[in-house]
């Protein structure tokens, strides 16, 4: 954690509403998609970093040191299964249920004006695919897949967030990537210059 | 696309973690070694490798959904913080001293009162009924001074005895000897022990729910004609030997109050922390 980090905490720790907010423009984009990964619904995923912000800064009093983020992530995760294990009790058939946004990967984002559009439609089909395959993951592998795979994070972070051990994270990490491998090879969506069959 | 079912890997689970370990380099020296020995000699691994590493690299580039909002908080609405003295954090503490204290004083009660007559201490009231019925005469110039002054502490005197035959007995002896008892009070309220004036305050306002039923009792005897005194007289050397017993019921009253405090702002405070 910078030094920079650490002057913004204890300043938000004294009740400096600005600081902390300082630091929610620093983790918002990786709280709301690590949400959006796992929920697969963009207003849930809105509320539930709202929320997390707010609990974070209510409970400023209770970070002890160590990294900010993964402090942050570990409210994040837990908010996120909050909401699983209440859907759970209430299934719906709606595309909520599904874990895949009615958007998914169209219209959201900046079009690229060197991107062909084959690359765009595919790039979107791509990250539809992905979105379905990770909600098709249990929610273990699921929330280590979305820290290491997409968001870089290392394993002995992941292990904080996620309240697991080393051993732990690698069997989920191999087994979620496993899984989606499958879906995206039955999918032909995998690279090709990766793909054993196309060469 | 292709709707498919996904195949089944037939590959062992072991293998799999070893090659997700080794993209992300969390191999041993020996583990990576012996690993790769095998991908140059097993084609299917090898495979397996690749695939896993598109997957991976597939998950790496996918883009970040754009923020729908900011998330940083109102100054005007930001929630306020837990800080270390918190207001439940302070209810906790406040009502674990408050059973405390009520506790110290049941049993200074328990102890004090069953001796049966120090006046000095305050948290004693029907001690010092008792003390005011052994000497009823005494307090008189006293209380004529003091009762101006002890305009509420008929109410104390009265709320903090459930003994009901005690106040009858001041009653009975003259109205005069309730102002004393009060004058009484008054003087060691006054003088002896002002820290534990608030205590049996708040001892008599606990203690007033079951002293409602005894209040019309004393009224009724306070305002008994002088004739039955004389037929009640007899009774007062039973009365003079019940302050101890009397005394009891308040004070147990007051410690399983005390118990309850404490054991509430204990639980208060141990469900706190396991919620954490």
């Amino acid at each position: 954690m910078s030094n920079e980090e650490q002057r913004l905490i204890e300043s938000a720790q004294r009740g400096e509403v600005e600081s902390f907010n300082q630091l929610v423009r620093l983790y918002e984009s990786r709280v709301y998609n690590l949400c959006y990964r796992m929920l697969g619904d963009p207003d849930a995923a809105a509320d539930v970093a709202q929320d997390t912000f707010i609990s974070a800064y209510r409970n400023l009093g209770r970070f002890r040191g160590g990294m900010f983020r993964s402090w942050l992530l570990r409210i994040a995760t837990n908010a996120c299964y909050d909401v699983l294990r209440v859907r759970k009790r209430r299934p719906s058939t709606s595309l909520q249920a599904l874990g895949v946004a009615d958007d998914d990967g169209i219209g959201f984002d900046l079009p690229d004006l060197g991107e062909r559009p084959d690359d765009a439609a595919l790039r979107h089909e791509l990250a539809a695919a992905i979105q379905r395959g990770l909600a098709d993951l249990p929610e273990d592998q699921r929330v280590v897949i979305i820290l290491s795979d997409i968001q870089g994070m290392a394993y002995e972070e992941i292990a904080a967030v996620t309240g697991a051990n080393l051993g732990t994270v690698k069997s989920r990490l191999s087994r979620g990537r496993a899984r989606l491998r499958d879906i995206l090879r039955a999918g032909e969506l995998l690279p090709s210059k990766f793909r054993h069959d196309g060469g | 696309m292709n709707t498919s079912q996904p195949q089944l890997n037939s590959m062992p689970d072991s293998d799999i973690e070893l090659l997700s370990a080794y993209i992300d380099d969390q191999l041993t020296e020996p583990e990576r070694a012996e690993l790769e020995r095998r991908l140059g000699t097993e084609p299917r691994l090898r495979a397996e490798l690749e695939d896993l590493r598109a997957t991976a690299a597939v998950l790496r580039d996918l883009e970040p959904r754009p923020l729908p909002r900011s998330f940083t908080l109102d100054p005007a609405i930001a929630p306020r913080r837990r800080g270390f003295l918190s207001f439940g954090w302070a209810m906790q503490l406040g009502g674990g001293l408050a059973g405390f204290a009520l506790v110290l004083l049941a049993s200074l009660q328990m102890f004090i009162g069953v001796g049966g007559g120090m006046a000095a201490s305050a948290p004693a009231p029907a001690a010092m009924m008792a003390a005011a019925t052994e000497a009823p005469a005494a307090p008189l110039p006293q209380a004529a001074e003091m009762a101006p002054a002890s305009t509420a502490a008929p109410m104390v005197a009265a709320a903090a005895a459930p003994e009901s035959a005690q106040d009858a007995t001041a009653a009975r002896n003259a109205p005069d000897s309730m102002a004393s008892d009060t004058g009484a009070e008054g003087e060691s309220s006054g003088a002896g022990a002002p820290a534990l004036t608030e205590v049996p305050t708040a001892a008599a306002a606990m203690a007033l729910p079951a002293t409602e039923a005894p209040t019309p009792a004393i009224s009724a005897s306070g305002l008994s004609s002088p004739g039955t005194e004389s037929l009640e007289q007899p009774a007062s050397p039973p009365a003079a030997k019940s302050p101890p017993q009397l005394s009891a019921p308040p004070a147990g009253m007051i410690l399983a109050l005390g118990v309850v405090l404490i054991a509430l702002s204990l639980g208060s405070f141990l469900y706190g922390r396991a919620r954490r």
